[in-house]
């Protein structure tokens, strides 16, 4: 005890300790008792579930293994189209189905940059310097120079501050979601966004709000409801994130988001807006800069800004960009980004020159354009079918005009569309879905995509073709509205002989 | 208040550390040997100053007392959230630092480390300032401070919705 200096009395304190109050020594013997008890107890978990064994037991007697493979129904739509349709080739303005040579209304090419030649040079040159694949993440030896040029090239492109690169187109929203917005904030979304946002949605653990697809009122109806509450709670509502996410252009119905009274809705009421442009990158706008340049609202608008470089663009992965700070951001907590090894880079030399060659060529904006209109034009007077989508859209569904009510037997007959329309050389496909995992029930339609390279009369054929293959199955339903043969089961046949020579 | 902030710096820098692995389990047992070595220095201080100055030697511990406790309630049972992003999607947003020790386990080593330094330092407050009744009131509040959140029946408790967002 050198520190207690030699004025204390250690004697006058021990004559303390004998003279204590006795409250004061029922506190301290109290006190020790607690930290007795403490240190004899054995730790547990508060959360956690105790069971008894009986309670296990019966739980071990009701677990059925789940199959390690479920079971595959034999008219599952993929295997079905395996045996049906054998591609060969190239999926450009042509593709070589069975054989034959079919107008590709099924993939989306809008741009027409799939097998151009200029990209496919670039893409070979970068496969010469750098190899197939990047073989890391971003942050882990993945990072090629390229990389850094599309971004920098897409941050210019779509005047802001800063781009990151994904890997996967479907992954971008899917990362970018969650990286912001956490558990215990607020998430208003339209009903009818696409696979991927949703996702990024559950991913996320916020609350969300759906509003009616493009149903402005609705939406505005929702955050009203929240101020109310806000104003109830403010301390709640101060550590509160708000977020919109919406679809620039809907891959499931065609149409285009309402941008403008968005960002009006935004500033009101305090919340940012996650804009996915899967779609509309490439395709909507003069310059294909998407949705903001279509209604010309600067992109400093919208917090964020996610788009595919799988659609218009031809290559694979995907971008956000954004504010500088809000791009950063997810450079280390993007999960898609951290965990997922970079795009390879050839392809993200590809994706540069296609920038390129869109910079340099606005005149296939145009035409694709008139392309969508003019095949929207054609669809709209058809007969027993119902078309959705934006005229300017590239995406549009075909839709029958009657259904039958059941979705399954509605897709069945698409499906006989497609198969007719095939069989005279126009390649379509019906929408799938993952039904069970979808927000709401899809409708079933035929969705089709315009490329800009198609001429008038290829358009005109199409048409034609279409309106013939619905009459036809149409025709044959109201006529026998059983047994009805498919033109492909001959091909089905020839398919069946060709693999048992295999 | 030198070596609290010393403490406060040192805890803030690896108080994540234990929500992501098992390592950290002996990081946090380390920041506590450091804060209590920190602790004791700084009671050797006050002592020693104290005593040379005009403010009595009993006052010096009963001070030491109420900082300690104050600035750990402040930093084990006000403070939420984690300094850096976690991957739980915000789960660590509602909960404060002495939840998210252990992964909300009772009675860990560390939790029960933690539990008697307030008491032992109560005790050596109570010594010193002679059992005077009003460094005992003062000294027995915030020892309470300290002693109540961390009962588990308190377990992600909020009073009255007292710092619940």
């Amino acid at each position: 005890m050198a520190v207690i200096p030699a004025t204390w009395d250690m004697y006058d304190l021990i004559q303390g300790v004998l003279q204590a109050p006795w409250y004061h020594m029922v506190f301290e013997v109290a006190l020790v008792l607690l930290i007795v008890k403490i240190y004899i107890s054995q730790s547990f978990s508060p959360e956690k579930t105790v069971l008894t064994d009986k309670e296990k037991e019966t739980l071990v007697e009701e677990w059925v293994p789940e199959p390690l493979a479920p079971d595959v129904p034999d008219d599952h739509p993929i295997l079905k189209s395996m045996e049906k349709y054998c591609i060969e080739g190239q999926n450009g303005k042509y593709v070589t189905v069975n054989g034959k040579s079919c107008i590709n209304l099924a993939s989306f090419n809008f741009l027409s940059m799939v097998g151009k030649k200029e990209i496919e040079d670039e893409a070979l040159k970068a496969l010469k310097v750098y190899g197939v694949g990047s073989c890391g993440p971003r942050g882990f030896y993945g990072t090629m120079d390229v990389h850094l040029h599309l971004e920098d090239d897409l941050a210019k492109f779509m005047n802001c501050e800063e781009a990151i690169l994904y890997s996967y187109g479907f992954a971008t929203i899917a990362s970018a979601i969650p990286a912001y917005s956490k558990r215990g904030d607020i998430i208003y979304a339209d009903e009818n966004v696409g696979f991927a946002v949703q996702k990024g949605l559950t991913a996320s653990r916020s609350h969300i709000r759906w509003f009616r697809h493009n149903d402005m009122e609705h939406l505005e109806s929702l955050l009203i409801e929240q101020e109310k509450l806000d104003k109830k709670n403010p301390k709640k509502a101060k550590v509160t994130r708000r977020f919109i996410v919406v679809e620039g252009l809907y891959l499931n119905s065609g149409d285009i988001c309402p941008l403008p009274k968005l960002v009006e809705l935004k500033w009101k009421y305090k919340v940012r807006i996650f804009l996915e442009e899967a779609m509309s990158f490439g395709v909507l706008g003069q310059t294909g800069r998407g949705v903001t340049e279509h209604f010309e609202i600067s992109p400093d608008h919208i917090d964020l800004i996610a788009a595919s470089l799988e659609t218009a663009i031809a290559s694979t992965g995907g971008f956000c960009c954004g504010k500088k700070f809000i791009i950063d951001h997810q450079r280390l907590s993007g999960l898609g980004y951290c965990f997922s090894a970079s795009q390879p880079p050839m392809l993200a030399s590809a994706a540069l020159q296609a920038l390129k060659m869109l910079e340099s060529k606005p005149r296939i904006l145009v035409d694709l354009r008139e392309n969508c209109e003019r095949f929207h034009q054609k669809l709209m007077n058809m007969p027993g079918v119902k078309v959705i989508g934006d005229p300017i859209s590239p995406i549009k569904h075909l839709m029958l005009a009657e259904p039958a009510g059941d979705p399954g037997l509605d897709v069945r007959t698409l499906e006989m569309v497609v198969d007719n329309a095939m069989n005279d050389g126009v390649a379509l496909t019906v929408s799938r879905y993952l039904e069970p995992e979808e927000h709401l029930p899809k409708d079933p339609s035929i969705r089709l995509s315009v490329n800009c390279e198609l001429t008038h009369e290829e358009i005109d054929r199409s048409a034609d073709i279409i309106s013939q293959s619905f009459q036809a199955v149409l025709g044959k339903l109201t006529t026998r509205s059983l047994d009805v043969s498919s033109p492909l089961n001959s091909v089905q046949q020839d398919n069946r002989s060709l693999k048992a020579s295999r | 208040m030198y070596c609290y902030h010393l403490v406060l710096l040192a805890l803030s820098e690896h108080w994540d550390g234990f929500k992501i692995d098992d390592l950290s389990h002996i990081g946090i047992r380390t920041e506590c040997v450091f804060e209590l070595t920190k602790i004791v220095e700084g009671c050797k201080n006050a002592v020693y100053y104290t005593s040379r100055s005009s403010v009595d030697g009993t006052v010096a511990w009963t001070l030491t007392n109420v900082l300690h406790d104050v600035s750990m309630f402040v930093m084990l049972h006000v403070t939420k959230g984690t300094p850096w992003e976690t991957p739980d999607q915000g789960v660590a947003r509602t909960e404060t630092q002495w939840e998210q020790i252990d992964f909300g386990k009772q009675f860990t080593a560390t939790k029960k480390f933690l539990t008697t330094v307030p008491v032992v330092l109560f005790f050596l407050a109570s010594f010193y300032s002679r059992y005077d009744k009003y460094h005992f009131v003062i000294n027995a509040s915030v020892l309470a401070l300290n002693l109540i959140p961390k009962l588990p029946q308190l377990h992600k408790v909020r009073l009255f919705g007292i710092n619940k967002y």
